[in-house]
């Protein structure tokens, strides 16, 4: 199952338990990034109790995308029950400092820097 | 009211419900060509072969009859696998077909005429074939083509009348006469037969009733069908006028729709744009008591984006710095921007408060009107600052801060990763606040910028980026802010050559005094 996003990829891995991002996303405003929410709210229950958000191929995400994950990580939060990981990679310069917000919006979460 | 948002194009239904009728005629009296056609040429060769027992000449004619009845089959089957539905049918060969069958029916219609055993006969009789296929070929092939033959077919006569030249009269026998002639002719009289000799070399051959007869009546279907699916497609393209008018009018309303609406957010995006540049500091602000030179600059983007920055002097001396850059862009944003402009002013104008006080102030009143107010999820990311006689406290995430230091005259980059989060997306982000204190010598310069700086694309869509900015920086910083900020905005512009800029970029510096001399 992949959702195509302007240049990038939404993916849902069923082998890894997770959605992957891959790309570069950059939609022009909250409402085209409606359909990004509507996926991970689709598919973020698959797999029980865990989910993997990889974000290691994701080259840019914008400040709309930001906070789209950002409200899809407090929705998860609120509605607790989900193990979250967050997978992504100290070579892209976004993730360094957007990563450890979505921790700090929820320390439950697991964050995996590669 | 019709749905403005359906995605069938109106107009388009209305040009294809116009067009179809007469794709279809066209087609259909290509068809009723060919068979025709191939019935007559099948016809005179069975006439020919009755009445004579050969063909007028056999070498010539096995061949020609043939392949004109085989282009014409051609035509004929594929025309129709394309009208039942069979299968798709291409331009070319609906030109092909087309042009050949014509080409050869205005062919046969001049050699019926020219090569007749009676000249006089073919001028009376065959003659109408060109008359019909003056109407066959306006409506197959287009009315330039009609007007050719029209002039093909008109000097045509003209060479029919003029190789029997003007002085001849068409002179009849009666029924006795004729007679009397076949009987001399059956005895074998040498004046009889000297006579159709004659006949034959003025071109004058006596033909029997029922070869006229015959070719009259597939002239009669010839044009009969023509007219017939011609006549079809003008009903239907009566029949379907009200419905074109009517979609017509429902395009227009459209268009007159969508108009509005353009204008209706065009005059909102100047509000927005009005709104944002409206609440900007003006320079005579820019003047502190603390002995610092201050520049900023906002371009917003043509859906502006939110951007802001503040520079507040404070009775205690100390100013009170911020830049801010909310998400999404519009209206919306705008409003966002303002507030976070206002509440600023109202929470630390003239209020010495801590911070990160201050900031989850901000943030909680943002939250509560975005949220519950506005019930939207714009946020923003931004920076607080103060400057004071000897150091900078700054507090909340956003971009990289650029310094430079006079005295050892480097520059460096700040992070401000660990300061802060969001601002308005959750209610109180206490606990993510922090400040801290940076050096502010004289001669020190502080730069600070939004990411619309950094994510400005070159028309290939690559990012301007913090390397390329820190270099224009360690190149300008000494020269003070305003010098540097028109080097930064000049090399961005270059950069983002004939592009449009996305979103807003806004910056401010500002630079401590040299140390006076003593």
């Amino acid at each position: 199952m992949t959702l195509k996003a302007g240049d990038a990829e939404v993916t849902l891995d069923e082998n890894s338990s997770s959605i992957k991002f891959s790309g570069s996303m950059r939609l022009a405003n909250m409402k085209e990034y409606e359909q990004v929410a509507d996926f991970l709210k689709e598919h973020g229950n698959t797999f029980d109790d865990s989910l993997v958000l990889d974000f290691e191929n994701l080259q840019f995400l914008n400040s709309s995308g930001i906070t789209t994950i950002s409200l899809f990580i407090l929705n998860c939060k609120k509605n607790g029950g989900l193990e979250l990981t967050v997978k992504g990679s100290n070579e892209v310069s976004w993730q360094q400092k957007s990563l450890s917000n979505f921790k700090k919006l929820w320390p439950n979460i697991k964050l995996e820097m590669n | 009211m019709e749905n403005i948002n359906h995605n069938d194009d109106v107009l388009l239904e209305a040009g294809q419900m116009l067009a179809e009728p007469g794709r279809d005629t066209s087609r259909k009296i290509l068809i009723a060509v060919n068979a025709v056609f191939i019935a007559s040429l099948v016809l005179f060769l069975v006439i020919q072969l009755i009445n004579f027992g050969t063909l007028p000449d056999p070498a010539r004619d096995l061949i020609f009859y043939p392949l004109l009845i085989l282009i014409n089959a051609l035509s004929l089957n594929y025309n129709f696998r394309v009208l039942s539905g069979k299968t798709q049918g291409t331009i070319k060969k609906d030109k092909v077909t087309a042009w050949a069958s014509i080409l050869i029916a205005m062919l046969m219609a001049l050699l019926i005429v020219h090569a007749s055993i009676n000249t006089a006969m073919s001028m009376l009789v065959d003659f109408g074939f060109s008359v019909i296929l003056l109407f066959v070929v306006g409506t197959v092939l287009g009315r330039k083509t009609a007007v050719i033959w029209f002039i093909i077919s008109g000097l045509s006569l003209a060479v029919a009348y003029y190789n029997i030249g003007p002085g001849f009269e068409y002179h009849l026998l009666t029924q006795e006469e004729v007679t009397a002639f076949n009987d001399a002719l059956a005895k074998g009289d040498l004046d009889a037969e000297e006579r159709l000799v004659e006949l034959q070399d003025k071109r004058l051959v006596p033909g029997p009733i029922l070869l006229y007869f015959t070719v009259w009546m597939i002239f009669m279907i010839f044009a009969f069908l023509a007219v017939y699916f011609e006549s079809n497609m003008i009903s239907r393209v009566l029949n379907v006028i009200p419905t074109v008018i009517e979609k017509i009018n429902i395009a227009n309303e459209e268009k007159m729709q969508l108009k509005n609406e353009n204008m209706r957010m065009g005059m909102e995006l100047d509000v927005a744009r009005k709104i944002q540049l409206m609440m900007l500091p003006n320079e005579q602000e820019f003047v502190a008591q603390i002995g610092i030179e201050v520049a900023a600059r906002m371009d917003p983007a043509s859906e502006v984006g939110g951007d802001f920055y503040e520079f507040l002097p404070q009775k205690d001396k100390s100013a009170i710095l911020a830049i801010g850059d909310v998400t999404d862009h519009g209206l919306q944003s705008g409003l966002v921007m303002l507030m976070a402009q206002s509440i600023t002013r109202a929470t630390l104008d003239d209020h010495r408060m801590e911070l990160p006080k201050a900031l989850n102030r901000i943030n909680t009143i943002l939250y509560r009107n975005i949220r519950n107010r506005m019930e939207d999820f714009r946020n923003l990311t931004m920076i607080l600052a103060r400057i004071e006689e000897d150091k900078l406290t700054v507090c909340g995430q956003h971009e990289n801060i650029l310094y430079f230091d006079a005295e050892k005259q480097s520059c460096k980059m700040i992070s401000t990763e660990d300061l802060g989060i969001y601002i308005g997306l959750i209610e109180d982000v206490g606990e993510h606040l922090r400040e801290q204190d940076l050096p502010l010598n004289h001669g020190d310069l502080y730069f600070f910028y939004t990411d619309g700086l950094t994510e400005a694309e070159d028309p290939d869509g690559a990012f301007y980026g913090e390397d390329r900015l820190m270099e224009v920086f360690e190149n300008n910083a000494s020269k003070g802010p305003k010098k540097l900020l028109k080097a930064i905005y000049d090399d961005v512009y270059q950069f983002v050559g004939k592009r449009e800029i996305m979103d807003d970029i806004t910056a401010i510096a500002f630079k401590k005094n040299e140390k006076p001399e003593s």
